[in-house]
């Protein structure tokens, strides 16, 4: 007997469209805009350097990571607990763990920055997104 | 929200507008609107309602309400559920509660803070070294600075007269007062 397939609810980093996939699925194609959208989790662990990482699912960089990119963009969240140098976009949650660094630019919903948890410098924009996708605002000029 | 531990907590209530610097050794809390500068030893909260176009300098910093301009909280900055902050953030550790909102540029943690310089040790006085000059000044000079320094002044004016022929302007100037006094 066939398991029954679990859907998730996510939201297109390049239209904002909202999109059903299934729970297990890494990439799919937006109906909307016909581009490739990344729907996976994604960790860190160890050290990574430069790239752009986006995502409609979460990323995580472990204790003792370290991570240079120039933009991390997650709709559902950010948890760091290693370094991180990159322009932070998430539609959720961004989480600084204990002994943690961050340095570069920051967008969410929410900022949880734990005692300890260290911030160099910086444009942080901390808030509801007026539209709700966790997209990257577009740069003038 | 974090209830301020000194008893001597300074209220600004709602309705009341303050405008210029003020500066704590304990506890504030402002609930009205303010603008200007606010300096503490202690807490200072900014109540829910409450607006600060202002700098907030203080150990710890709560904020419900709004602020516009730079936050420093040495120990800790709280944002709690309803407070807008538009501004800089420097702060030792920094608490975000959902529903804030923070707009700004952001510094985070124990090397943060504004580094306190310490004063300078006092420089022992030394005397300066003395330049011979005699070489370059005419005996008359020489014996003329020894009994005071302004007719010293004049008579190097004078010399330097002799040497360069015709300086009047520096005859006018350089007329010491012990000799306008002789005069």
């Amino acid at each position: 007997m066939a398991k029954p397939v679990i859907l998730r609810r996510v939201r297109c980093y390049h239209c904002g469209a909202t999109l059903e996939v299934g729970s297990r699925a890494i990439t799919v194609s937006c109906p909307a805009c016909y581009q490739r959208v990344a729907v996976e989790d994604v960790r860190f662990k160890g050290m990574q350097f430069g790239g752009d990482v986006r995502t409609c699912g979460a990323v995580s960089v472990v204790n003792k990571s370290q991570v240079q990119a120039k933009m991390i963009q997650a709709s559902q969240g950010v948890d760091i607990q290693g370094r991180v140098d990159a322009r932070l976009v998430a539609g959720d949650t961004v989480n600084l763990a204990a002994g943690s660094r961050l340095r570069g630019d920051c967008n969410a919903r929410t900022l949880r920055v734990e005692h300890g948890a260290q911030i160099d410098g910086g444009f942080f924009r901390i808030g509801p997104d007026p539209s709700g996708d966790g997209s990257a605002p577009k740069r003038t000029g | 929200m974090t209830q301020p531990t000194n008893q001597n907590t300074t209220v600004i209530g709602p309705d009341a507008h303050f405008k210029g610097e003020m500066s704590f050794d304990g506890a504030a809390k402002i609930l009205g609107t303010f603008d200007g500068s606010i300096t503490s030893k202690g807490e200072i909260s900014v109540g829910q309602g409450a607006t600060c176009n202002a700098t907030v300098h203080a150990a710890r910093v709560v904020v419900d309400g709004t602020v516009n301009g730079d936050v420093q909280g040495d120990e800790l900055i709280e944002l709690n559920n309803g407070a807008k902050v538009t501004g800089d953030i420097t702060a030792g550790n920094l608490v975000v509660v959902e529903g804030a909102s923070f707009e700004g540029h952001c510094k985070v943690g124990p090397n943060a803070g504004v580094k306190r310089v310490a004063p300078a040790p006092a420089q022992p006085v030394t005397e300066r070294p003395r330049i011979e000059t005699r070489s370059m000044r005419p005996a008359s000079v020489a014996s003329e600075s020894a009994a005071s320094p302004g007719a010293a002044t004049a008579a190097v004016a004078r010399a330097t007269a002799g040497a360069a022929g015709n300086t009047s302007w520096l005859k006018g100037e350089a007329t010491s007062k012990d000799e306008q006094n002789a005069a």
